[in-house]
């Protein structure tokens, strides 16, 4: 009997393994890709230059507005922290607001649209302030006019009290220790977002004026100012036990009424709110009652919710929640819309340039020369083709994606004979060996797959190790000493992040590991232009320095972030969710279809 | 020599599963003769263009590629290596380590073994998976830290079994005069103890091996496996066979049958031991012997002689 189980068993086994060479996955031909990537962007014809898919403008989904029903959201971490000063996370967009908010009815290319000849900010819009408000004549001065139909959410601390100005005075003063205010112990570096500004006072109830220090009135400081997103609380929260998520109220559109500690936030929607639909003017915002964001661990536990309709929401934070293969399935299964955005940075191998022997741009440019960016598309489950960024996201105004000239595209295209050629020029026929250490998010078969062909292509030895924490491999990146090369993000960065770019700590140049005081006071210059067209030719020059010095090696072409929207979702015309205060305003406007 | 043809005639099953790990283990040494690409360099060669081909589809990969296009059955093979270094090096390591601690605290006693003893309840007081995520996080991805961190806190725990035993014959007839004799305790511990509880210890060591090949697999889950690029056959169902569950299957259930029969095989093989080598199992009930069960049972319900036996008591 015994024998005859086992034998069961054994067969078993065998057809299992032989239904999966029978199973109705398509096989890749030589010249196809491995994956079909989800039918949400058309590729373009393989013969002209490499298009940037163009911002999709969606129908809104769904019939008329509804109140009322749950959401359930994918949330990566939650933060055991309620404390206002925390920059830009998702958990704080709901309860918490700013002075100004990305403008969620724009467009991509809106969306960034920066205008040198006023204020750069164009792509703001006024969420607690009522517009962008006015710099007088030398841009010295901000004077921001509040709304005045604001109220703090109800129960401790604020009990429902109006919003004043003296609370945007508190917010700001708090983060930087200005006037009487101590500045707060907090994780993000404020003296550094916030530099510029030198007071802020409240004029009346419900005016604030911000004043900057005057030789950093540039463009470009304000607009680092303006991008500083300030989460605005009130003088009660000093008073009140900080580590209790229970006090954590704001001014925002939902309530944190439930917190399991790196499990689930769940926010109820909150009855005072003042934001009105624009779409249905006459509709009070929010629509859904309730929002649960919840932590799933792994990509295939996504990817069944997502299908089974127990799951909303999830999008881009930084890294791919699902493979390729994976968006596949789920545009596959009819179970929501899935919407593509090809804005984020390639992934690549951050090099410190001052070490040998990267310190030769010849060993770079062979390096890259080295790697096939199409078999890495292939890898990643992206048909499309493969997209290099400059300094600057494609389709952006400063962006010259497509305009680059033909020796810039050649460092890009894989060329083995060339690369070896320049490692024999560079003093290293016989390649060299080198460590990179991965943060545990990156995608290790990416990495291994640019080790092979470093290997075989130039005898390059990379070896490849994964650090047990991110702030473990942040640590090491950052350290110009340690001999560990780390993975990091290369290009393709949106116009905002500009001011961040420039102002750097001073034990770290900027954030590429080099010290090219040429390239940063070109970078420079953009903020002290005296005319638009001044200042997009220099954007533009530098759109082509950036990938030209290869501080970084790309693993892989920019590839799509997604927003999956499930089809219990009405409301969504294809905004990007993902952009952090964007959750917000976004997810208050959506309504659950009956 | 007598053990293995007893295995073969009295157990069978637990000499075909011998057979079957003596195969692991000649796939393992001759993975590079064996495996149909060979590792270059260390790293096995990768074809995006051809990656997730179905198994018997190509006659070139007859189990199919990855989603990097590196041949699975080449994967296996070299994954079989590092499976069975880990059995063999952390069975080994965690054996040694139960024995010396063990046989010494059984032998030396007094302070000595009060002192150890509370040490290895200590130990045992930790969640085993909360002590090996330690360990490794300390220590790092990679091969020789999976063998300390899997083999150290077991061959603490393993120490109490290796202890008790030691007790029951360091205090028999040989050991006294041993100690007349003048034999110190290494003596007594390694020339007369040790001998006498080696059954017990193989069959310990053989019951695990399977377990290993088991923790492994969990430890790839948790992110605290081998070092990245080395085969491993928890490493692939943990990374691309789960991602690719539904699309490319063959990448879980291949490394899946392998793990399962090498874990079904070392567990047969290590009871099949145990029943031989331990004399209270031997010919007993509990032993796989059923034929002489059968007789017995059969002698029994004969009338005649049951009445016989009823007539002589």
């Amino acid at each position: 009997m015994k024998k005859l189980i086992a034998l069961l068993l054994a067969l078993s086994m065998v057809f299992a393994l032989a239904a999966c060479g029978g199973g109705s996955t398509p096989a890749p031909a030589a010249d196809q890709p491995a994956a079909d990537a989800p039918a949400v962007e058309e590729a373009p014809a393989a013969e002209e230059a490499p298009a940037v898919p163009e911002t999709v403008v969606h129908e809104t989904t769904g019939t008329e507005p509804q109140y009322g029903g749950e959401a359930t959201v994918y949330y990566p971490k939650f933060y055991n922290y309620f404390d206002p000063s925390m920059m830009d996370e998702y958990q704080f967009a709901f309860w918490y607001e700013t002075l100004w908010v990305m403008d969620w009815g724009l467009n991509d290319a809106e969306t960034f649209a920066f205008d040198a000849g006023s204020i750069p900010v164009e792509y703001l819009a006024g969420q607690l302030a009522v517009d962008r408000g006015e710099f007088d004549e030398e841009a010295h001065t901000l004077t921001v006019k509040l709304r005045d139909d604001v109220f703090f959410q109800e129960g401790e601390p604020y009990n429902g009290r109006a919003f004043t100005a003296d609370d945007v005075v508190w917010s700001y003063s708090r983060l930087l220790g200005l006037g009487d205010y101590a500045k707060v112990d907090t994780e993000y570096d404020w003296g550094r977002a916030l530099d510029m500004l030198e007071s802020v006072e409240a004029v009346d109830d419900h005016t604030v004026v911000f004043t900057f220090k005057p030789d950093m009135s540039t463009t470009v400081q304000l607009t680092n100012f303006m991008n500083a997103k300030v989460n605005i609380a009130g003088p009660e929260w000093d008073d009140c036990d900080q580590s209790d998520w229970h006090n954590a109220k704001g001014t925002g559109p939902y309530v944190l009424t439930d917190y399991v500690v790196d499990n689930s936030m769940t926010f109820t929607r909150n009855d005072n709110y003042y934001g009105y639909d624009e779409r249905y003017p006459e509709n009070k915002l929010p629509y859904i009652d309730t929002i649960k964001l919840v932590y799933i661990a792994d990509s295939a536990n996504i990817l069944a919710q997502s299908m089974s309709g127990a799951l909303d929401w999830f999008g881009e934070n930084g890294k791919a929640v699902l493979s390729g293969d994976q968006l596949a399935q789920l545009s596959a299964a009819d179970a929501g819309q899935l919407y593509a955005y090809n804005t984020s940075s390639p992934p690549a191998i951050a090099l410190k340039i001052p070490q040998e022997p990267f310190s030769d741009i010849r060993v770079r440019q062979a390096m890259q020369l080295a790697i096939d960016l199409e078999a890495a598309n292939i890898y990643l489950g992206n048909d499309g083709p493969v997209v290099v960024p400059g300094l600057w996201g494609p389709g952006l105004s400063w962006s010259t994606y497509g305009e680059w000239p033909a020796e810039l595209e050649e460092e890009f295209e894989y060329n083995p004979e060339r690369a070896r050629e320049l490692m024999e020029e560079a003093g290293y026929p016989d390649g060299f060996e080198f460590e990179v250490e991965l943060d545990p998010t990156s995608n290790l078969d990416l990495y291994m797959l640019a080790a092979s062909e470093l290997k075989q292509n130039i005898n390059v030895t990379m070896n490849v190790t994964v650090a047990a924490e991110m702030m473990e491999a942040v640590q090491h990146s950052q350290d110009m000493d340690d001999p560990r090369q780390s993975a990091g993000f290369a290009g393709g960065f949106p116009e905002y992040m500009l001011a961040l770019m420039m102002t750097g700590s001073g034990e770290m140049p900027n954030s590429y590991g080099h010290d090219d005081q040429e390239y940063m006071d070109e970078l420079a210059s953009i903020g002290q232009a005296s005319s638009a067209d001044e200042q997009t030719a220099i954007a533009q020059d530098m759109d082509q320095q950036f990938p030209a010095r290869h501080w970084a090696i790309l693993v892989a072409g920019m590839q799509p972030n997604y927003d999956f929207m499930s089809n219990r979702i009405g409301g969504y015309t294809g905004e990007k969710v993902y952009y952090k205060d964007n959750m917000r305003t976004i997810w208050s406007r959506l309504w659950i279809e009956e | 020599m007598q053990l293995l043809k007893d295995l073969f005639r009295k157990k069978t099953i637990g000499g075909i599963c011998l057979v079957i790990l003596i195969l692991f283990l000649l796939v393992a040494i001759f993975a590079d003769v064996i495996a149909p690409t060979p590792m270059v360099d260390g790293n096995l060669p990768m074809d995006v263009r051809a990656g997730l081909q179905k198994p018997f589809e190509n006659p070139a990969h007859l189990l199919g590629t990855d989603r990097l296009g590196m041949d699975l059955l080449s994967y296996m093979i070299y994954g079989a290596r590092t499976s069975v270094i880990l059995c063999v090096c952390c069975t080994l390591l965690s054996t040694v380590l139960s024995l010396v601690i063990g046989v010494l605290s059984a032998v030396i006693g007094g302070w000595f073994d009060l002192i150890v003893q509370r040490i290895v309840d200590a130990f045992g007081c930790i969640p085993q998976m909360l002590l090996l995520l330690i360990m490794m996080a300390m220590m790092g991805n990679g091969i020789p830290q999976m063998i300390i961190a899997l083999a150290v806190p077991s061959g603490i725990a393993g120490s109490r079994m290796v202890r008790s035993s030691a007790i029951s014959v360091k205090d028999s007839g040989y050991c006294d005069n041993s100690d007349l004799l003048g034999g110190n305790v290494l003596w007594k511990a390694f020339k007369h103890v040790v001998p006498n509880i080696m059954p017990l210890i193989i069959i310990s060591a053989a019951g695990s091996l399977g377990g290993v090949v088991m923790m492994e697999a969990s430890m790839n889950f948790l992110g605290y496996g081998v070092a990245p690029g080395t085969p491993s056959w928890g490493a692939l169902i943990t990374g691309q066979g789960r991602e690719l569950l539904f699309t490319a299957p063959w990448l879980c259930i291949v490394p899946g049958i392998a793990i399962a029969l090498l874990t079904f095989c070392s567990s047969m093989f290590g009871d099949a031991i145990r029943d031989l080598l331990d004399p209270r199992l031997k010919g007993g009930v509990g032993s796989y012997n059923t034929k002489k069960l059968n007789k017995v049972l059969a002698r029994l319900s004969r009338p005649s002689e049951a009445a016989a036996a009823e007539d002589v008591a």
